[in-house]
């Protein structure tokens, strides 16, 4: 009955939206088709050269594209993004929900934790990559010294093909934990506490709250997480740039690691256009299914 | 979650898991610190030392002399602040056209948005840099943020969260006669200040941090902002390891800043949701 | 009325723009990478030339190199690039290619400078396909590094080897890793170690006509022989970049080093007992990498004979005696000036003399080539990196590599 009246009401405030909501679009589509749309086109555009900033840029038809199928590099380059992203997404987005729980709560020193797993988010990834770097160093490294004291010997995980990506997700995780723990912090904060109570009269434990209460009401909060996560995991840069260039032996060399080598290496920028190109396919299926999946008002 | 029955034990091992968090969180910014108190010739050593062997404010003091730290500092405030004060405004307004508004063409515009995150900077950067030259934005203000006027990560942000937000104020709202207009402001914007203190903080510090986009669009050294001022110290064969930490604390201070004070506004839940139980 | 009052007011604007024009400065772009510590030294020479040279202002744009690349790009497209540019000689030719720049063969013959002052070396790696395309702003040599404490701690006199046989015997004798190593050597991103060994060897990458040695039997030998000391005898911990090696060294974990001037520095601050000594001498040959940053003109500053004209002047300036023996002294980096070598002041130098005695058998890496930069990121680096991480055989990797560099020259 009450859901029924609500629909009818909704209907006129439809109707009315439908002149209105240009103008509230307008400041932020204007900005992004001139400096985003229309640059993007021109590089979809330039896909179909060879564009080499030597030669003017001719016509090459779907050459890139033909180049890409059976590029081994790229393939590879492939993987490393989705190992990548599998190693960071999951767990990060986890443990910041975990955090972000904990730190909910009334405990001593709630604002000093909140405030210690924000700062790597605060400071530049560049840098907090050439710090890592330093630490991770096994020939003049601190953690490299300290496990030596206690007999322990560490490689040198950033120079080990095998090693090298666990070390760059590790990092990674510890940059943007934060940044997730605090969405979801104030993902938290929209949660009416009646529920909590009425579930507390009806007998739930905490677990079960949790399940049930705390989850389904922060599903806008956790997909926005996850898509998110998922859209900067595959453009993953900064860290890698700094502490491997994509090595050892390409182990760590992801798309854009690939694209921008052939934007300042080889001067290719036709071709590293069209792996931004397909970069961009991938990114934009994967949200739109999560979106398809997950995205729904809270009931 | 709020704590209701949790016991001590509980408690006191959480704790002690949040203090071994944050160990390791705070571990490199000691290092940071620490270095920046070093002479240069301390930074690398063996055996690696964390604290310093006799400290010196040495590297600030360069960082002082060696480039105008000030103006870099004002220049990264008006661009960080403009734009994360004109983002917040636009964002809002598309968020909730987007969250709350029914209109033809709503999901592809929605989609258009969302593919403005899914390219690298790089591929754009030289297309981007033509358009700005032949609106003869190079150097200028406008140039520096008008292009990063609004930001899709903010839309989609933004828009989550007023979905949230229980539909029922506004259609309530709406029957006393309310405008749309006055639905966003009065009623959406008041709600979503958790979010939007969030957000203010989420721009203010990546647009701080940005180092290429200030770099390529600026042509002098009068309109550079702080991250490229201190790329400065970091030579191709030689980096100044103790000055580039001194400039990061420095840099670090104003955003942890920013942080703390919106930090009341996002955490205000405990207060509000109450603790009894 | 309202007319030619507007008139007039636009005639007297006329008139002080004109005048404005005539007296007005030159202006001139300078872009560079000399971020670190070299840069006071070139901001003061730029401040010392601004002053005297009151018609010409040279604005200085100082950036990190691999952002300068990223900069310099898009702005050349739009015709916004600097009027001079500091580059590594190994990015002239894309530059050329691209049409960005301007020869300027007309160098030594408008200015005072000439083809003998400079390094050799420093002159051919800024030609290309006949023309000259920029003068040295800083070149170098690459050096041997020695810990003099090692050496005597050792039993080994304190003195650098002179040849492979005594400089593999030092660094084995040296070698107690993890805790020390003979002779640190880089893997990648860095100064071409192993390309001045395959020179020593009679190898080298590319051939003076572009013909390809970098699977040359004379390579492969020499890389074998170091691939070897590296692999059996841990001479040298394995992954490093450039930095990472002077780390090392400058940590004392490392008896020897190659690098070049801009280290120095660092390793006396550090207070390291140390010296630097030649290149000990290769089964064929002595041979050494010479780096060279040129001063490069963009071309719409090479078409405007004003600019040229200051543009000429400032590289005058920045090659003078004076101002060498100020770069030198300023950055310990030898003098671009050959002929001043015998100079007091550089004389007494403890380093500058050593590293300009290296200009003289000093060879460019991979100069002369458009594809630069991919040769030594895709090809030069990664065979030496399969080599060291033993994934692949000597032959294996400079074979492939021999073949990729075919086929990209093609």
């Amino acid at each position: 009955m009450f859901i029924g009246k609500i629909r009818r009401k909704r209907q006129p405030i439809a109707r009315y939206n439908q002149q209105i909501a240009y103008l509230f679009l307008f400041p932020s589509l204007a900005v992004f088709i001139v400096f985003i749309i229309y640059p993007i086109g021109f590089s979809l555009w330039s896909t179909f050269t060879n564009w080499n900033l030597i030669q003017s840029a001719k016509y090459v038809g779907w050459a890139n594209y033909i180049r890409l199928c059976n590029d081994e590099r790229f393939w590879n380059a492939v993987y490393n993004t989705i190992v990548y992203t599998i190693g960071v997404v999951p767990v990060g987005t986890a443990l910041s929900l975990l955090l972000a729980v904990a730190l909910n709560q009334n405990i001593k020193g709630t604002k000093f934790f909140r405030t210690v797993i924000f700062l790597p988010v605060v400071a530049s990834t560049a840098i907090i990559a050439i710090v890592w770097t330093f630490l991770f160093d096994p020939q003049i490294g601190l953690f490299g010294y300290y496990l030596s004291k206690i007999g322990i010997t560490m490689g040198a995980w950033l120079r080990e093909p095998d090693r090298a990506m666990l070390a760059i997700i590790i990092v990674s995780i510890w940059k943007n934990v934060g940044f997730n723990m605090v969405i979801f912090l104030a993902g938290l904060q929209g949660i009416p506490y009646s529920l909590y109570e009425a579930a507390r009269v009806d007998g739930a434990n905490r677990l079960q709250m949790f399940r049930y209460i705390t989850l389904p009401q922060l599903r806008p909060t956790t997909v926005f997480v996850v898509v998110m996560s998922v859209l900067s995991s595959f453009q993953v840069f900064d860290q890698i740039y700094v502490m491997t260039r994509g090595g050892p032996l390409y182990r760590t060399e992801t798309l854009v690691q690939y694209i921008y080598h052939h934007g300042f290496t080889t001067f290719q920028m036709s071709y590293g256009a069209t792996v931004a190109m397909f970069l961009l396919v991938v990114i934009l299926a994967l949200t739109i299914l999560q979106l398809r999946l997950f995205d729904r008002p809270v009931d | 979650m709020v704590v209701q029955d949790s016991n001590r034990v509980e408690r006191i091992a959480l704790f002690t898991v949040l203090v071994i968090v944050s160990i390791f969180m705070l571990f490199p910014f000691v290092w940071m610190l620490c270095t920046s108190l070093k002479p240069e010739a301390d930074v690398v050593t063996w055996p690696p030392r964390l604290f310093p062997r006799r400290i010196t404010f040495e590297a600030y003091k360069t960082i002082w002399h060696q480039i105008p730290f000030l103006r870099f500092f004002l220049n990264t405030i008006v661009f960080a602040g403009g734009v994360t004060l004109s983002s917040l405004i636009f964002d809002s307004f598309s968020a909730y056209a987007f969250a709350r508004l029914d209109f033809p063409g709503k999901n592809a515009l929605f989609t258009l948005i969302l593919i403005t995150l899914m390219v690298p900077f790089h591929v754009v950067m030289i297309p981007v840099f033509s358009l700005l030259h032949k609106l003869d934005w190079i150097n200028t203000y406008a140039g520096l943020m008008i292009p990063r006027a609004s930001s899709a990560f903010g839309i989609f942000f933004l828009r989550q969260f007023f979905r949230g937000i229980p539909r029922e104020l506004e259609d309530a709202a709406f029957v006393d006669g309310a405008n749309v207009w006055w639905i966003y402001s009065k009623i959406i914007l008041p709600l979503s200040k958790p979010a939007l203190a969030t957000l203010a903080v989420f721009h203010f510090m990546f647009n701080w941090n940005d180092f290429l986009w200030p770099l390529i669009v600026t042509t002098s050294v009068n309109m550079r902002t702080l991250p490229t001022g201190l790329a400065l110290f970091m030579g191709k064969h030689v980096v100044e390891y103790a000055i580039l930490m001194a400039g990061v604390v420095l840099a670090l201070l104003p955003v942890t800043i920013a942080y703390l004070s919106a930090q009341q506004h996002f955490v205000r839940g405990i207060a509000l949701t109450g603790l009894k139980g | 009325m309202r007319n030619r009052r507007l008139m007039l007011l636009m005639a007297v604007a006329l008139v002080f723009l004109l005048a404005g024009s005539a007296f007005a400065k030159v202006k001139l772009t300078f872009w560079n990478g000399f971020t670190g510590p070299d840069r006071p030294v070139v901001e003061a020479l730029v401040a010392q030339f601004n002053e005297e040279n009151p018609d010409i202002e040279i604005e200085m744009d100082i950036m990190p190199w691999d952002t300068f690349m990223q900069k310099l790009l898009p702005s050349y497209i739009v015709g916004q690039g600097p009027d001079i540019a500091g580059l590594g000689a190994e990015l002239l030719p894309r530059l050329v290619d691209a049409g960005v720049l301007a020869p300027i063969d007309d160098v030594f013959t408008e200015t005072n400078l000439t083809r003998e002052m400079l390094a050799p070396f420093a002159v051919d790696a800024a030609t290309y396909k006949g023309h000259l395309y920029g003068t040295p702003m800083s070149n170098y040599a690459l050096l041997m590094y020695y810990n003099i404490d090692h050496f005597t701690a050792a039993g080994l006199a304190p003195e650098a080897p002179t040849n492979w046989d005594e400089w593999l015997e030092a660094a084995i004798k040296l070698s107690n890793p993890p805790q020390q190593y003979g002779f640190v050597m880089p893997t990648k991103q860095a100064p071409a170690v192993w390309h001045l060994l395959m020179w020593s060897n009679g190898g080298g990458i590319l051939g003076d006509n572009g013909e390809v040695l970098i699977d040359s039997a004379e390579s492969k030998e020499a890389v074998k022989f170091w691939a070897d000391a590296v692999l059996k005898h841990e001479i040298s911990p394995i992954g490093l970049t450039g930095p990472e090696t002077d780390k090392v060294f400058q940590t004392g974990k490392a008896s020897m080093h190659i690098v070049g001037p801009w280290m120095t520095t660092g390793f006396t601050e550090a207070g390291l007992n140390y010296d630097v000594a030649p290149i000990p001498e290769g089964p064929v040959t002595r041979a050494t990498v010479g780096g060279v940053t040129s001063m490069a003109i963009s071309k719409q500053a090479g078409e405007d004979p004003v600019k040229r004209q200051a543009v000429y002047r400032f590289l005058e300036f920045w090659n003078s005696e004076e101002a060498q023996i100020k770069w030198a002294l300023g950055a310990n980096f030898p003098p671009n000036r050959i002929d001043i070598a015998d100079n007091p002041e550089i004389l007494a130098h403890p380093w500058v003399p050593k590293f300009t005695a290296g200009l003289a058998y000093a060879r460019g890496h991979l100069v002369g080539t458009p594809h630069a930069s991919e040769i030594e990121s895709d090809i030069y680096d990664t065979a030496i990196e399969y080599i060291l991480l033993g994934r692949k055989s000597v032959d294996d990797a400079l074979n492939e590599a021999g073949q990729k560099l075919r086929d990209l020259l093609k």
